[in-house]
């Protein structure tokens, strides 16, 4: 079944790497894609809990 | 366009936030008594099943899965209809889902106190228990993403990301961690040994605490707390930001629960650098929430509702402010161990999770009953009293936690400890525990208010349990939706999940797989050797009476810590060890090196009676271990377990492993009997014993690591 220790390999440096290269290009793709998002559109996102009129949850605070 | 009808599940929504009430209640009560069993440890009144180790679990589990998680649900039931303009998917899987959540927080409260555990923290609940939830958790999932892909609003709001984060990340943690090997219909063995079983359980359980108490109430401030204010969230921009970094970091940050462990170095410093990147994220979401509330103060002056959700992204803003700091090895070596983490963790627990459920609870109550608050009057009194519950709770633990670890590092100026006995630190941070009690008391109080209030509201009230509403049905307008990356993927909940996956499992990965491949890693020992039959059934004890809640098995490689304990742990002594039982806090000393410390004797007395030994412990007594006889039914199945898990025992060892058992056992009992006290060699306690007089002892034969 599960075996404790198998053969391989060394370069496990790269690892930690890996890991920080990777975050780093993530990060950056989601701060470029959010800064270049539409105004507009994410006012509208913003928005949606409070889109539905007919609802009473729109209603504003009872105080 | 044409307008759908339809309406919203009010009554499922209803039926979670009134099980969240009454575990909340529950799961505070054990945790009150479990912090007087500190101070008066006759509290447990002798009985095995509420005595401190058992009952630690059962307070843990029914705070974080039955108060919490029933608010999360009530809360994801409530906002995901009105965010997706749909009904649930299914009534019958909402059902299902509500009643197998209760079925297994039944179960958690029968077994548990019953000594039925996995002794891996806030996974103890043992293997049937983990397949019932496992197949509550997919009827969740069905249903969440049926509702999501029946939805009439095309965009998903940011909470709803973070609740689809929630379901694909606990299901991964879940299952991963809970692969074992059944033993009998209530005991099972981890797949995983030592080490890799350590990496594997922290990985679940910061992990459990990302994303069971983290993203999805992450997601309900980013739905309710903008509907308390009424005014949207501050910056949708900082949002996205938020989720994605969020998500992708909070993965890797698991080994700061081992600083300074066997655990190699360099996944250490990989929890330590994530760690403290994590920070960022936590702070963007915390000031998104607090910034919504711009120009809207004058408000959280007068709605309780407000209040309890400010101070409750305060308390994340606290908690995720401190997470990185303990992340830093030089703040770990004095934190970890202590009373510390019993109040960074109470911050997050009592303020972010308590207070937003309480703010949500007050604002959410009121509108499916068509009535406004009771007494407004008497939620700010809770809000003041759980808010002095929170500062009489958290500051004398930090204050217990500082203390007693400087005691413990402490050197006279000969060079020597200058509290070699454990028990002095302890009894000097006694009067902080009663204290404590106070703060938890104090908490209480203001839930059992907060009931009073909701039970008022709620007979004065009608229940509307299904609330009529109408929509536009979604139309499908592919050129658009390509124009922007993050709008693509955000109207996608298939791909959207897919890249939420990958990004958590990644982080996973390149933690585990190097630790579970390379033998480098875990520098083998000659003369470690698998436990004995009877040994092996001592430990099972040891497990069952949840002695890891209050000693650790790991010497960290501190001079204050070798001096007081003996030679530090090695990574190579635990390759037996399934399930591994470091532990995470010493309310009682270390016991890596307890074996042939004390006679049998000793041990004997001091089971029977901690303070015959130990005048002023807290420890609770063990009489039951000296009445009850070894199960012995079960020690052929638990080598034969143990053979397939790879410990090295033997062809046919567990045919005469029942021999070997009782050999062993009648010198114990013989040895005892020579210092005056007659003992059964079936007893437990002479099989706790013995796995006590073993801990530690393989490497004091010979030093000889093979590398």
């Amino acid at each position: 079944m599960f075996k404790h220790y198998f053969e391989i390999a060394d370069g496990i440096d790269l690892y930690p790497v890996i890991s920080l290269v990777a975050f780093f290009i993530f990060f950056i793709a989601v701060i470029v894609g959010a800064a270049k998002a539409n105004k507009q559109h994410l006012r509208e996102l913003g928005n949606i809990p409070f889109d539905n009129q007919n609802n009473q949850d729109n209603q504003n605070n009872k105080d | 366009m044409e307008l759908e009808k339809f309406s919203y599940d009010n009554k499922i929504a209803r039926d979670f936030a009134i099980a969240t009430i009454v575990w909340g209640i529950v799961g505070m009560l054990v945790g009150l008594l479990a912090a007087l069993e500190l101070v008066f440890p006759s509290m447990n009144f002798a009985l095995q099943y509420t005595s401190f180790g058992r009952i630690r679990a059962l307070h843990t589990n029914a705070v974080i899965f039955a108060f919490v998680g029933n608010a999360m649900f009530m809360g994801i039931y409530y906002s995901l209809q009105r965010l997706c303009k749909a009904r649930m998917y299914s009534d019958l899987l909402s059902k299902l889902h509500f009643w197998g959540w209760q079925l297994i927080i039944l179960s958690a409260a029968v077994t548990l106190p019953m000594g039925f555990t996995t002794s891996k923290e806030y996974a103890e609940l043992e293997w049937p228990i983990d397949i019932l939830i496992t197949i509550v958790w997919v009827i969740f999932a069905i249903n969440m993403f049926g509702t999501i892909v029946k939805r009439r609003e095309k965009h998903m709001y940011v909470a709803i990301w973070f609740y689809i984060a929630t379901v694909i990340t606990v299901a991964v943690l879940h299952i991963v961690n809970s692969i074992e090997l059944p033993v009998s219909f209530l005991k099972s063995y981890p797949v995983y040994a030592g080490v890799q079983d350590a990496l594997v359980q922290w990985w679940y359980g910061h992990n459990a605490v990302a994303f069971f108490l983290t993203t999805p109430y992450l997601g309900l401030m980013y739905y309710f707390l903008p509907k308390a204010a009424n005014r949207p969230i501050y910056s949708y921009r900082l949002s996205i930001v938020h989720f994605w970094s969020l998500i992708f970091l909070y993965i890797w940050a698991g080994p700061h629960h081992l600083l300074y462990t066997s655990l190699p170095d360099w996944a250490q410093s990989l929890g330590t650098v994530f760690s403290i990147m994590l920070f960022a994220p936590s702070w963007g979401g915390m000031i998104n929430g607090l910034l919504t509330l711009r120009g809207a103060w004058d408000k959280v002056r007068e709605d309780p509702v407000l209040k309890f959700m400010v101070v409750a992204v305060t308390a994340y803003g606290m908690a995720t402010f401190e997470g990185p700091m303990l992340s830093l090895k030089n703040v770990n070596a004095i934190a970890h161990f202590t009373d510390w983490i019993v109040a960074h963790v109470h911050i997050g627990a009592l303020g972010w999770n308590g207070f937003l459920i309480f703010g949500i609870l007050y604002w959410l109550i009121p509108r499916i009953y068509k009535t406004n608050l009771y007494s407004v009057k008497l939620a700010n009194i809770h809000f003041w009293i759980g808010t002095l519950g929170i500062v009489f709770y958290a500051v004398p633990l930090y204050w217990a936690g500082i203390t007693q670890s400087l005691m413990w590092k402490q050197f006279t100026p000969e060079g020597i400890l200058q509290y070699p006995n454990f028990l002095e630190t302890v009894l000097s941070i006694v009067p902080m525990y009663a204290i404590r009690s106070v703060g938890g008391s104090l908490y209480l109080t203001g839930v059992i208010i907060m009931t009073y209030n909701v039970v008022k509201t709620i007979k004065q009230g009608s229940f509307v349990p299904n609330e009529d509403t109408e929509a536009p049905p979604l139309v499908s307008d592919k050129p658009e939706i390509l124009r922007h990356k993050h709008k693509w993927i955000e109207s996608r909940p298939g791909k959207f999940a897919l890249l939420a996956t990958v990004l958590v499992l990644i982080g996973g990965l390149v933690q585990m797989i190097p630790t579970f491949l390379i033998k480098s890693n875990i520098p083998t020992i000659s003369s470690v050797k698998p436990y004995t039959p009877l040994e092996l059934q001592g430990r099972d004890i040891y497990i069952r009476e949840g002695c890891n809640a209050c000693h650790t098995q790991m010497i960290r490689p501190f001079r204050s810590e070798t001096e007081r304990y003996g030679e530090y742990s090695k990574a190579g002594e635990f390759v037996y060890d399934h399930p591994f039982l470091w532990g995470s806090k010493r309310t009682g000393p270390d016991l890596q090196r307890e074996g042939k410390k004390y006679p049998n004797l000793w041990h004997y007395y001091h089971m029977e009676d901690p303070r015959t030994m130990s005048p002023g412990s807290i420890m609770p007594q063990y009489p039951w271990l000296i009445n009850q006889k070894l199960d012995i039914t079960s020690t052929e199945s638990k080598i034969e377990a143990m053979k397939k898990l790879g410990v090295p025992y033997p062809i046919d060892f567990s045919k005469i492993a029942n021999e070997e058992l009782t050999k062993q056992a009648n010198e114990i009992s013989k040895d005892l009997e020579k210092n005056g006290i007659k003992v059964d060699s079936d007893k437990e306690i002479i099989a706790l014993i013995s796995y006590l007089q073993r801990l530690g002892t393989d490497i004091k034969v010979d030093n000889s690591a093979s590398k």
